[in-house]
């Protein structure tokens, strides 16, 4: 096997590499699976937080008799359980997958691995309860309590080191641009985690040197966590279901280096004008206007690689998902960019213009793109097809819709809620009174993505518990009129 | 990419990079700052630049100033109960937002202002207003009065606010013999008042997390950053 | 990798969903449908960067690189702001009108409770508007300002009975300036016509009752005045005896 791999590129059109990827795929198989349920499990409760979040920041006297329901925590509870419950989970099964197939490394032990899942799912969920009981820390991106906290750790170490594992026993020369992601970011993750726990939470900082901290590392979840997984995904999966390679690896390494370097600064920006030597905070909005160039670049090179094909993309649920990722990545990015400058910060910091900002990133890029991962893997993992077209289309319409009206709204209604802020004329009262309706449309937009979220977790389930009349089914569920083509 | 030992190193450093600049840096820089008078005396001493050594000036009051008992407690309260994601507590410098303008507090918030805090409660957002300086806003019995009808329900004393209500921390009670004194004062007619022969008494909680509220206050010069007045 | 260890795996027991997919491994290793319609591997093409690109990410760091320069405050603990300049002296404050200030202090201190408006909360927090309690003499109103007033009071026809508190230096300590400003402002907005309050007035009270520790009584306000401090604006000739039956019509406009 080995004679033919150093010819060429690994191609699965060999009937050898078909049958590795087949060992690759059973060898995951159930720690995956796991990690898809618990995932999928906590973007719903996720979804619940939200939805009782949405509405009591317009109607404060709603479900507000209970301490445990006040905004304060379920808004973290939300934050939490979509953080580090869906995210996470679901960056563990995709992430580890892919990792594994571009390895070409079965996973072995994988009881270990699954075990460790299971401590990682009964850490948050002590968590989660901590957090609405009243033990939340109130530290942005910690709130889990601190009884919680070392558990998640041990097993986050536990999990992570499967990926490490599986690219230290890696067979081939090639290193792809995904593989250099994941690696990265698992072993970005543990330490940022662990410097912010210990400086913040159990051996505290002098002053505002928590905040650095804290801005340091929650930032960081997203750049050098969510980010490189949700790259690496749509690296692994464009090429891999269109048949043709990334654009440029000139531009892959650029993407990645870039990234690296000006990322890890850029978190200082939710300091600024704030309380912090001027010359950090400067060093931060630096860092995230030269964030462009590794968005420019990885924009390019995606956009490069499916140009001419989107009648394919458009057809296959994966890639469906996938794009509207990677173009959201692009987006965000450059707002965020522009976020960072003195005189736009001025305007947007403090504001739901930033909540807007959040989502934008985390669900209109990286949820999305896991979606596409997760329609991907699931048929490979179970031999099955996704039973229903209809819900998947669904899926993708209410996602689509309500993420954008969120986006539209909160950041509408925060760039006004900014400018009024801003002039000390306009009553307070005032100004929250005008944001009501743009609340309230946020509150529209939730139940367009728990409609979303319901018809992707009924097609789960029903695939997962399938009757014989969907096992038996063949093809590929696409979402074109015409059948058969090569897409996904 | 097939030089590993590269991709290692640069994974690494790329961290190790900011890790060292933001935080190890800033950790030195800012880490070791202490009280200090409002402002500090010349000395005939010089330092190396020519500039005479400033030192603290003798019998004044050191800030900040110290928390003390029943607000300490409260600001576990304001903890646990989120309010940091709505309420920042820092003070942008004038012609930066309307942060002075809106008497958020008299003067920018600078490092040190956050020293004696075991846990930093910056926030960053502003859903309600900053309350860096609320207890230079509120003081004495009437601001106690005026921020448990708040915290009790918003509405009562702030209509139209999307403050939630805090009334678990209150205790509604029957009045037995005579009206406790730490009732709350309801406006006449108000429809938030207990029935007739009950009363609203804040627990030691509320009690806690209001003393906490007045005790926030920017109402002294730092050497970096003087109150211009 | 054996058929019987997957089987085993302990994570697949007790879950009849999977149970009921193991027994389907035995295909496992077989390629299956998924698999054989799946395009290979992925690779990277070789384009080259757009030199454009290269350009524009060169102007970028050199942007970067300037802004530091231009915005770091020289790396000083110290430097807060953008634009701190190292050799520039003590930042001078800035003059505004008595009124103006005033208004801003309003803003601030008092609209919570007397409303932007001036009207107050009828029966909780007495209106400024039309009152003579805030356009009659002036000691009158530095009083409530500077000691704080409470206990029962009527206003325009309307009994409150609340805390008001002292905002001299018993109290919140507002300086002298604030005070006057927003005496000033109040005596002077929403149609209330009466005359300026200067700082050297308020001076002069702050003195007179910086040892009172206790608030005033409403009855005890208009004892011992003192005469109507000089501004250069016409003046209140009298003040009324009673403090609510005359109003406007003993408020001298100008």
């Amino acid at each position: 096997m080995s004679a033919d791999q150093k010819q060429g590129p690994y191609s699965s059109n060999s009937e050898a590499v078909r049958l590795e990827l087949s060992q690759i795929d059973a060898s995951i198989r159930s720690a995956a699976l796991f990690f898809v349920i618990a995932a999928i499990t906590w973007l719903l409760i996720g979804t619940v937080f939200a939805l009782l979040v949405a509405v009591k920041a317009h109607q404060p006297n709603f479900a507000s008799t209970f301490e445990f329901l006040t905004f304060g925590r379920v808004r973290s509870a939300h934050l939490n359980a979509m953080a580090l419950g869906w995210a996470s989970n679901i960056i563990f099964a995709v992430g580890l997958w892919i990792m594994a197939r571009l390895c070409r490394a079965p996973i072995n032990h994988k009881g270990i691995l699954f075990i460790a899942g299971v401590f990682w799912n009964i850490g948050l969920t002590v968590g989660i309860f901590g957090i609405l009981r009243g033990d939340i820390t109130s530290v942005e991106w910690l709130e889990i309590p601190k009884y919680a906290t070392p558990l998640l750790a041990i097993s986050y170490a536990l999990i992570g080191v499967w990926g490490v594992m599986a690219f230290r026993f890696r067979k081939g020369d090639h290193v792809y641009v995904s593989q250099w992601y994941i690696l990265a970011a698992l072993f970005w993750f543990p330490w940022l985690y662990v410097v912010a726990q210990v400086m913040i939470i159990w051996f505290p900082a002098r002053g505002v040197v928590q905040s650095v901290t804290n801005w340091w590392f929650a930032h960081n979840v997203l750049g050098l966590w969510f980010t490189p997984m949700a790259l690496a995904t749509a690296y692994y999966l464009i090429p891999k279901v269109l048949g043709r390679p990334i654009y440029s690896y000139y531009l892959s390494v650029l993407g990645f280096w870039a990234l690296a370097i000006f990322y890890n600064w850029a978190g200082i920006h939710h300091l600024i004008g704030g309380p912090i030597p001027v010359w950090l905070i400067s060093a931060g909005i630096v860092a995230s206007v030269m964030m462009v160039i590794p968005v420019v670049v990885v924009g390019i090179n995606h956009h490069m690689s499916v140009v001419g094909l989107y009648k394919e993309v458009w057809r296959s649920p994966t890639l469906r998902f996938v794009v509207f990722g990677a173009i959201s990545y692009t987006l965000v990015s450059l707002i965020g960019s522009a976020m960072a400058l003195r005189t736009v910060s001025e305007i947007t910091h403090f504001t739901h213009f930033t909540v807007g900002h959040a989502h934008h990133g985390v669900y209109a890029f990286f949820t999305m793109i896991m979606f596409g991962g997760v329609y991907y893997m699931m048929p490979r993992l179970l031999k099955r097809e996704w039973p229903s077209s209809f819900l998947i289309k669904l899926h993708f319409w209410a996602c689509a819709l309500g993420i954008t009206i969120m986006i539209v709204a909160l950041q509408v209604g925060g760039w006004i809620q900014g400018l009024e802020m801003n002039n000390a004329e306009i009553p307070f009262l005032e100004v929250v009174q005008n944001t009501i309706p743009w609340l309230k449309a946020r509150s529209v937009s939730g139940l367009f993505l728990t409609v979303g979220h319901i018809a992707f977790a009924a097609n789960f389930f029903w695939m997962l518990f399938a009757a014989g009349a969907v096992r038996a089914k063949q093809g590929p569920t696409l979402l074109g009129s015409n059948e058969g083509g090569s897409a996904r | 990419m097939k030089n590993l030992p590269l991709l290692f190193c640069g994974i690494f450093f790329a961290l190790a990079f900011s890790f060292t600049g933001l935080i190890l840096t800033s950790h030195i820089q800012i880490g070791s700052l202490t009280q200090t008078t409002e402002t500090l005396e010349a000395t005939d001493d010089l330092d190396e630049n020519g500039m005479p050594v400033m030192v603290l000036a003798e019998g004044e009051p050191l800030y900040p100033a110290m928390p003390v008992g029943l607000a300490q407690q409260g600001k576990e309260v304001y903890i646990s109960m989120g309010c940091i994601y709505c309420h920042s507590q820092q003070v942008r410098r004038n012609e930066f937002g309307a942060d002075i303008e809106r008497g958020w507090g008299p003067r920018q918030t600078v490092a040190r202002d956050y020293i004696l805090q075991e846990r930093v409660l910056l926030g960053t957002m502003r859903t309600g207003p900053d309350l860096a300086h609320l207890g230079g806003r509120y003081a004495g019995d009437a601001g106690r009065d005026w921020n448990h009808l708040h915290l009790y329900n918003p509405q009562i004393v702030s209509k139209g606010s999307t403050m939630p209500p805090f009334a678990f921390l209150y205790d509604v009670r029957q009045i037995t013999s005579k009206p406790s004194e730490e009732a709350l004062t309801f406006p006449p007619n108000s429809e938030y008042a207990p029935e007739a022969g009950y009363e609203v008494v804040p627990t030691r909680r509320a009690k806690a997390l209001v003393e906490y509220l007045l005790s926030l206050k920017i109402n002294y010069s730092l050497p970096e950053a003087p109150i211009l007045e | 990798m054996s058929e019987e260890e997957h089987i085993t795996d302990p994570s697949v027991k007790g879950r009849g969903s999977l149970e009921k997919a193991a027994m389907q491994d035995e295909h496992m290793q077989d390629v299956h449908a998924q698999l054989m319609r799946e395009k290979e591997e992925p690779q990277e093409g070789f384009s080259p960067v757009p030199i454009f690109l290269m350009f524009i990410f060169a102007a970028l760091c050199f942007w970067g690189g300037v802004y530091l320069v231009e915005h770091s405050g020289g790396y000083r603990w110290d430097a807060y702001s953008p634009d701190f300049d190292p050799n520039a002296g003590a930042p001078k404050p800035v003059e505004i009108a008595l009124f103006d200030r005033g208004a801003k202090v309003y803003r601030n201190q008092c609209a919570q409770c007397h409303q932007a408006d001036g009207n107050g909360v009828l029966g909780v927090y007495p209106p400024l508007v039309a009152s003579s309690w805030v356009t009659g003499h002036p000691q009158v109103v530095s009083r409530i300002l500077i000691n704080g007033l409470n206990g029962p009071i009527l206003v325009k026809g309307s009994k409150y009975n609340g805390n008001m508190p002292a905002f001299g230096s018993s109290g919140l300590a507002l300086s002298d300036k604030d005070i006057a400003g927003v005496i000033t402002y109040i005596r002077q907005e929403w149609g209330n016509s009466a005359s300026d309050v200067t700082v050297a007035t308020i001076a002069d009270y702050s003195d007179l009752y910086a040892g009172r520790s206790v608030p005033w009584q409403a009855a005890d306000l208009k004892e011992g005045l003192g005469p109507v401090p000089e501004v250069t604006a016409p003046l209140v000739e009298e003040l009324p005896a009673d403090g609510e039956d005359a109003t406007e019509d003993s408020v001298t406009s100008y």
